[in-house]
């Protein structure tokens, strides 16, 4: 199995990658869960939980620290259906979304980049399609995103970067 | 066929005559090694040396402050600095015996687009390049720089003598029998951290691709990420040195030639330079208002370029980090904000709608605003009032395939919290996991995940 974040690239590079957005892939079939705890010492919690998911050999993306809770991803349903065993078991409080879709939008640089977080919340905005969580690296900003029509979202995000389907190679 | 070797020296390596000579002292190595040998070289020293890029915009600029110039003229003077190298560098090549010409980046062949400042490579003619190294001449290329179709001369952007470098070696790669890259600088190659951090910390053999345009993304001051990745694309194997010792350096290559060394693997740990987080929270009954108002603050400092890290969203708040050159601007922009937000149905009674008041820090725009608002209540008033942590840096581990290693994050926070550095955000993408914590614990941080993940020299 891939990791969602390595997604296949789409499209051709040519002598070098263009400035600014060059692509955006997907990958549907996401999990999303946000664990309350709600104790008093929540750096201590925390820990608990991540090393839970970690001793249950769970591969957990997007993970990120809330005033009174944890959320991760989980890259498919099969790990979503263990993770939320492992949190019924030990008694978590939790919200678990499932059938979300991870959005890369990929640049050669993105710490030279500005507006893409603006260009994905325009986008994402307009069309109602709400971002349950984001993320970066040096190559792409990742957006987990809920809706029935994850094509359609990536291709309004095409759309707004200015890379039509088929068209020029990066 | 030849055997071609590119040598990039950078500015503390041309800047003084001792250390050109250290330089030029590479380069003849490498030519009676066998090679037949491109130079690329930056400009002479920095800020305050005669010739340095940034002397050359001060002379620009000084003629009238208040005229910026012309995109085309600013890259026609910056182009200079590293001209005036290529004739230096060859010269001293010369007065070692060695036949060497100097070129400007279009003399080289080097095609770009017309975007001044930061244009990118479009095409690279070799063919004088070649016709050089077979009479045995060693071709010294300005760095940085190309040209246009219509003859102006452009310069590349960030990492730009880098990427001339590596561009040369994908150009020349296809008309020789032997290609590799050396970008020397003045540390022996890519460090696990910051030497001046972590006294142990050692010097990497191999390292791919991502690995090091992880590492620049998250602070390391290594190779330019877009000279790493045009080496990759085009398969040629590039290596950081230093100028100033022998020691083998790193080589930079493709994730799957270096899959047995660099795959599943901890490279490094790096930290950013300093960054200020700011958390928003919503009252819970409006969260569906939550996008559009993050959409709004987004496209705002979108409209000034300034760049966001660290965003978070949750049901009932979003939180983002700037650095903290930004913060004065990003202050003026959101504090004392307002955002409305539409009724789904429009109103004729009062309240017409909602708005947000957004608060930051000083306060000022905020009260000033509240004021007015609440003197005439047209719109149900909310208030957004930023929680800003100031002093903040990210330390990040950076590791190829953490997924397959389970409790990589759990690791860092427990080793963080055995240390009393405390975390108040983690991030993590397919090379990296990375946390904020105070700046004041960015060394002890640094030394501690080193520590934690064996990077240390003999682990």
């Amino acid at each position: 199995m891939s990791h969602p974040y390595e997604l296949p690239p789409t499209r051709p590079l040519s002598f070098e990658r263009e400035r600014g957005i060059t692509e955006v892939r997907l990958q549907p079939g996401l999990a999303h869960v946000e664990v309350r705890l709600p104790g008093a010492d929540i750096e201590a919690e925390r820990l608990t939980l991540l090393q839970a998911v970690a001793e249950a050999g769970l591969p957990v993306l997007l993970i990120k620290l809330h005033p009174d809770s944890v959320s991760f991803a989980l890259p498919d349903e099969a790990i979503a259906a263990r993770a939320e065993k492992l949190l019924l078991d030990r008694g978590y409080t939790y919200a678990m979304e499932r059938d979300l879709a991870l959005i890369a939008i990929c640049a050669g640089a993105m710490r030279d980049l500005s507006g893409v977080m603006a260009g994905l919340y325009d986008t994402m905005d307009k069309a109602g399609i709400r971002v349950a969580q984001t993320g970066d690296s040096h190559d792409a900003l990742f957006a987990l995103i809920s809706g029935t029509n994850p094509e359609q979202s990536a291709s309004l995000l095409r759309q707004t970067f200015g890379l039509t389907e088929g068209g020029a190679a990066c | 066929m030849l055997k071609v070797l590119v040598q990039k020296f950078g500015g503390t390596s041309v800047a003084e005559e001792e250390a050109r000579q250290q330089a030029a002292s590479k380069v003849i190595r490498a030519v009676q090694a066998g090679w037949r040998v491109v130079v690329v070289v930056s400009a002479i020293g920095r800020r305050g040396a005669p010739y340095a890029t940034d002397t050359l915009i001060d002379l620009l600029r000084s003629i009238d402050k208040s005229v910026a110039p012309a995109d085309r003229e600013m890259d026609l003077m910056m182009a200079c600095g590293e001209i005036i190298s290529t004739a230096v560098f060859a010269h001293t090549l010369r007065t070692r015996g060695h036949e060497a010409v100097a070129l400007t980046g279009g003399q080289a062949g080097i095609h770009t687009d017309g975007e001044h400042g930061n244009a990118r490579i479009r095409s690279i003619d070799p063919v004088y390049i070649l016709e050089l190294l077979e009479r045995n001449t060693i071709a010294v290329v300005a760095g940085f720089q190309g040209i246009t179709d219509a003859g102006a001369i452009t310069t590349l952007g960030r990492g730009g003598s880098d990427t001339t470098a590596s561009a040369l070696g994908a150009a020349l790669a296809p008309h020789v029998s032997d290609i590799a890259v050396e970008i020397y600088t003045d540390v022996n190659g890519v460090k696990t951290a910051d030497p001046r951090m972590v006294s142990e910390a050692r010097t990497l053999r191999v390292a791919s691709y991502q690995e090091v345009a992880e590492m620049a993304h998250q602070g390391a001051k290594v190779v330019h990420p877009r000279a790493a990745e045009i080496a990759h694309l085009h398969n040629v194997p590039l290596w950081v040195k230093s100028t100033f010792d022998d020691a083998p350096g790193t080589l930079i290559t493709g994730h799957e030639d270096a899959e047995q060394e660099t795959g599943m693997r901890v490279t490094g740990v790096t930290h950013t330079g300093k960054i200020v987080y700011l958390r928003f929270t919503l009252p819970e009954t409006f969260a569906g208002d939550k996008q559009r108002i993050e959409r709004q603050i987004y496209r705002m400092l979108q409209g000034e370029e300034i760049p966001l890290y660290l965003n978070v969203t949750s049901a009932t708040g979003f939180a983002f980090a700037i650095t903290k050159d930004h913060l004065p601007r990003v202050r003026v922009l959101l504090d004392g904000l307002m955002i409305p937000v539409e009724p789904d149905a429009p109103r004729t009674e009062l309240p017409l709608g909602r708005v947000y008041l957004l608060g930051l820090g000083s306060w000022a725009g905020y009260q000033a605003q509240k004021k007015i608002l609440e003197a005439t209540p047209l719109f149900e008033l909310h208030t957004l009032e930023a929680q800003m942590t100031e002093n903040c840096t990210v330390v990040s581990v950076i590791a190829s395939r953490f997924q397959a290693l389970p409790g990589i994050m759990a690791r860092l926070l427990a080793a963080l919290a055995r240390s009393g550095v405390p975390v108040y955000q983690t991030a993590d993408s397919a090379y990296s996991i990375s946390a904020l914590i105070p700046e004041a614990d960015a060394t002890t941080a640094v030394r501690v995940l080193h520590q934690e993940f064996g990077l240390s020299a003999g682990k």
